[in-house]
């Protein structure tokens, strides 16, 4: 028995050993999202890419799936060992700074790349400190069925009398998609929210957020529309709770839907499968009378504070954000170029990049603050809630309103 | 009295055999137990230091939540109904497979698979066979005509609860029927003869050779089950997270949420706390029989 | 009573067979999606066989991914965590259902308590410990860890058995002149077979299949187990069903394959062993 526990001791030693023996090289450890289109080989080919340039840095790139990101960073950051860089969904930056993990990041780039970035993207900026580069940046807009619909709407009033004329549930064929199963983002409420002129929180004149404003006209609004849609007129897929995004986009891809709000990596995925019908682009709808609004998804890179090699990471974020890297890196992932170098590239000039750049200017983005996956929670459940009937819209909307502010402490 | 000789030493032996595995364990998990304990006690920053001390501060907070107490029943509903299915149905898999018949072999390799796939990976492949518009479930009940309007299963409360737990369920069977087997396959056959010659029906046989004989390994094959069960989170986490609202959540995926998507890990502590209260209390319970029975 | 046994069958073929095909339907829905090609595969409604059998699905995921080194890390993995786990059970589970000594039901307890905080409540801590032993993105992190969460049952479970098996056995080695070790090795351990080969197959498929350990320690590409690997074809956007399909069809293989070979060890450990002669 004895021999054994040697023998594992033996191992130990000599892995700890090895460890040690490999760190001649100035280490950089990048957290990297796997997203849908990028290939295993597009890291690997940065990293040796990288590592040939800066033969004195050693590039560690951790490929992570993305569902599994911010578990991981999590792991990592509570248990001491935080990566150099980490991509990370923008709304994760403030429980980062709330940690008190984060450095700001524009000291660390080089002036070129700092002035090559679409400041309209950079949303990492807190308070007027930058502490992340957007990696990808995109708004989200309506896909719809141009062989069946040929008059596009513009506002969701117009959506839901086209709805009511293209819907064949017989038949399988359901006008709007709806997603309302748990997930980690609200966007689906997010649409019909910004587009009847709301947002989740009421923003203090020193650009802070007061109270939960879900409860608010615009906020009720928006979701009793959405009720009206599955409940009423019954115009979207049956069993909405059921629905993740994904899942809806296959529905759509499939023929199956006649109007889907969305991303553009559906695009991309109509493309790859092959989509058999027609199908077209538009900007997001709009309730009547309210301005054209919708919500800009980003994310972005950001270095640690415990970072001891900072300047490296800094070379690294040059090369990564270099044309020849980002322009593969967006046409696989499928998403507008967040720099302006990459602007007026040929890849980047079909409609669905057009249209998200369009709506760049009205569009909002998360709240950030370090509570947000909280609230972000109790508003959805209280949706869904009202989605089986187990609550009306204004009574949803003010129970999340309350519980968020009772978080928040207002 | 050479039998003295032998035994003589025995408990030098004992602990002699006991060390390699308990230092193992408490090399492994007694700091990460202690410091679960710990945090549910103090508050507990973002990055899950301790800060200050809290009293039950953690625990009170999550007291105030109604749905916290839905979610504790939820949990113990979930664990008795999948252990109870997945004992019931192990049985009867073991009693089977222990039968000599022509494909045998096939039947206990093919039984394993449900088991031999990671449970993130079946919940992934359940999901896919739920889902109502490409999904191969409801498809064939349709058209088998055994149910003619299947429920989206998982819409609604009721039947995604339903449809986790059949999971859970189904990923725990072959381990039970595998476990039970082995056991009845140590049952010497001398028994099963003398009680047929006592003109012993099938049911007395089982009743009061098999299960008797069993019954160790029953204890201990359910008693870890509920262990499992209860702090299953694959399952619930991939099919429905939860949801709809928080209608699936049971206490190892509220934790995981309060933990990694709040980094409210003080709260966390405190339900894991909690979780370890109630499972030790169902092991004193369950383990008194075993030991009393047993020769230990 | 040969009669009686072959009628018996009557009822015992139907059911197996019944209970094996819903066992086994998703199993069956696995293999349906992974050979369509993706039109198909969004068909609605749905259909059992493809129209078009797609094999390319299997041989463009052995393309793309480093699949080999993938099911490499997992078997490293899982046998280190088998041999690991009996180096340190089978002594355990001897001295609990052999030997007397008063700890016992303290120590057993103690064990048991481990499985009452799920991997995901210590998940950070251990992260801590294995950064400390400096075996981050080491498969050696995995078999240790794997370890300590299979030790409890493999140790409860398989000092069951040992109990159940006559001690006069092993007392007729002894006063035949063996060491202790030689009636445990010679004697005992072939008696006990069937729940050694069940410990077995139970550690080796929780190591296999282990999930959250292996995405919190191991960082580079080519260390991920199997289970990991999977995850490639999971993507924020869109899940590509018929490669996660036929990759999970590739990660059983190797598990039913080792469980042909090792089933025979489970009626024959009995039937052969010493408790007969």
């Amino acid at each position: 028995m004895r021999k054994q526990l040697v023998w594992i001791l033996v191992v130990v030693f000599l892995l700890g050993i090895g460890g040690g023996v490999s760190a001649q090289r100035k280490q950089v450890s990048v957290l990297w999202a796997e997203y849908d289109g990028l290939t295993p080989d597009y890291a690997s080919n940065l990293e040796a890419a990288f590592e040939k340039e800066y033969s004195d840095i050693d590039l560690n790139i951790i490929s992570t799936p993305w569902d599994k990101m911010h578990d991981r960073l999590i792991a990592f950051v509570a248990g001491k060992q935080p990566p150099d860089l980490s991509v990370i969904g923008t709304r994760w930056l403030l429980e980062l700074i709330d940690m008190g993990v984060v450095e700001p990041i524009e000291q660390w780039i080089s002036k070129d790349l700092f002035n090559n970035i679409d400041p309209a993207l950079m949303e990492g900026k807190i308070k007027g400190v930058l502490y992340g580069l957007p990696v990808a940046a995109g708004t989200r807009l309506m896909y719809y069925r141009s062989d069946i619909i040929d008059k596009v709407p513009e506002t969701f009033e117009e959506m839901l009398q086209v709805a009511q004329k293209i819907n064949k549930p017989d038949e399988k064929f359901y006008a709007v998609g709806m997603s309302g199963k748990k997930y980690v983002e609200l966007t689906e409420y997010a649409y019909y929210l910004f587009g009847n002129g709301g947002y989740f929180f009421e923003i203090l004149p020193d650009g802070s957020y007061g109270k939960c404003t879900v409860n608010d006209e615009a906020g009720v609004g928006a979701l009793t529309f959405m009720n009206d849609l599955v409940n009423t007129y019954k115009v979207t897929q049956p069993g909405v709770t059921a629905y993740r995004r994904d899942e809806l986009q296959d529905l759509f891809i499939a023929g199956n839907l006649g109007i889907f709000l969305s991303g553009g990596f559906t695009a991309t995925l109509l493309e790859q499968r092959g989509a058999t019908f027609e199908w077209s682009v538009a900007p997001m709808p709009h309730f009547e009378g309210k301005p054209q609004s919708t919500i800009i998804i980003t994310d972005s890179i950001v270095m640690f504070k415990d970072s001891q090699a900072k300047e490296e990471a800094g070379k690294f974020l040059d090369f990564f954000y270099s044309d020849p890297w980002r322009l593969e890196f967006d046409k696989l992932v499928g998403f507008p170029p967040v720099t302006k170098s990459l602007a007026n590239d040929p890849a980047f000039q079909k409609p669905v990049y057009q249209v998200m750049i369009q709506q760049i200017p009205g569009a909002k983005g998360w709240p950030l603050m370090p509570e947000w996956p909280e609230c972000n929670d109790i508003i959805w459940d209280n949706i869904v809630a009202t989605f089986l009937g187990e609550k009306t819209p204004q009574k949803a909307m003010d129970d999340a309103a309350q519980e968020i502010d009772s978080i928040r402490g207002m | 009295m050479t039998k003295g000789k032998f035994w003589r030493t025995e408990s030098t032996v004992a602990y002699l055999f006991m060390i390699p595995a308990s230092v193992f364990l408490l090399m492994f998990m007694f700091y990460p137990i202690v410091y679960v304990i710990l945090m549910s006690f103090f508050r507990v920053n973002k990055l899950g230091d301790l800060v200050s001390f809290f009293g039950w501060g953690n625990f009170r907070f999550m007291f105030d939540k109604p749905e916290f107490w839905q979610v504790v029943v939820r949990s113990c509903v979930w664990t008795a109904i999948a252990v109870a299915v997945k004992t019931a149905f192990g049985l009867v898999i073991a009693l089977l497979l222990n039968v000599e018949f022509v494909g045998k072999r096939l039947a206990r390799t093919l039984l394993i698979i449900p088991w031999a796939s990671s449970v993130p990976i079946s919940a992934m492949i359940w999901q896919w066979t739920y889902n109502s518009d490409f999904g191969l479930l409801n498809h064939t009940l349709r058209s088998l005509g055994v149910w003619r309007n299947p429920p989206i299963w998982l819409a609604e409360p009721r039947s995604a609860f339903m449809a986790n737990l059949w999971v859970d369920i189904w990923c725990g069977i072959p381990f039970m029927a595998l476990v039970f087997l082995a056991g009845l396959q140590a049952i010497p056959q001398e028994l099963y003869e003398a009680a047929e010659v006592d003109g012993a029906t099938p049911w007395s046989k089982f009743r009061f050779v098999t299960l008797p004989l069993l019954s160790g390994v029953l204890t201990v094959a359910t008693l870890l089950s509920t262990l499992w069960t209860f702090n299953d989170f694959n399952v619930i986490y991939v099919l429905t997270a939860g949801g709809p609202g928080t209608s699936t959540d049971i206490l190892i995926t509220y934790i995981y949420k309060y933990a990694f998507q709040y980094l409210r890990f003080g709260p966390a502590a405190a339900m894991a706390v909690i979780t370890f209260g109630i499972l030790l209390i169902v092991s004193i319970v369950y383990a008194r029989s075993y030991f009393r029975e047993g020769a230990l | 009573m040969k009669e009686r046994e072959r009628k018996s069958l009557y009822f015992v073929y139907p059911l197996t067979v019944f209970i094996l095909l819903i066992l086994l339907f998703p199993f069956f829905v696995m293999v349906s999606t992974a050979l369509k090609p993706v039109s198909e595969v969004y068909a609605n409604p749905p259909h059992w066989i493809p129209r078009e059998w797609r094999w390319a699905n299997f041989s463009d995921i052995w393309g793309k991914y480093p699949l080999g080194a993938y099911f490499k890390n997992s078997f490293i993995i899982s046998l280190g965590t088998t041999f690991l786990n009996m180096v340190l059970c089978i002594p355990a589970a001897y001295a609990v259902a052999r030997l007397r000594f008063r700890a016992k039901s303290f120590i057993m307890y103690l064990f048991l308590v481990v499985q009452m905080f799920s991997p995901i409540i210590v998940v950070i801590s251990l992260f801590k410990i294995v950064a400390l032993l400096g075996l981050l993105d080491t498969l050696l992190s995995l078999v240790l860890t794997n370890s300590v969460f299979t030790l409890t049952f493999a140790i409860w479970l398989l000092s069951g058995y040992f109990r159940g098996i006559p001690k006069e056995i092993e007392e007729a080695a002894l006063i035949d002149g063996c060491s202790r070790l030689q009636s445990v090795v010679r004697v005992l351990l072939p008696v006990a077979m069937p729940g050694v080969v069940t410990t077995v197959i139970y550690t080796f498929i929780s190591a296999w299949n282990e999930f959250m350990f292996a995405l919190t320690f191991i960082t580079s590409m080519d260390k991920r187990p199997l289970t990991l690997g999977l995850y490639n074809f999971i993507g924020r956007w869109t899940v590509q069903w018929q490669y996660l399909m036929a990759a999970a069809i590739l990660a059983l293989i190797p598990v039913v394959i080792l469980f042909m070979f090792i089933e025979r060890e489970l009626v024959q450990g009995l039937a052969g062993g010493a408790v007969k002669g």
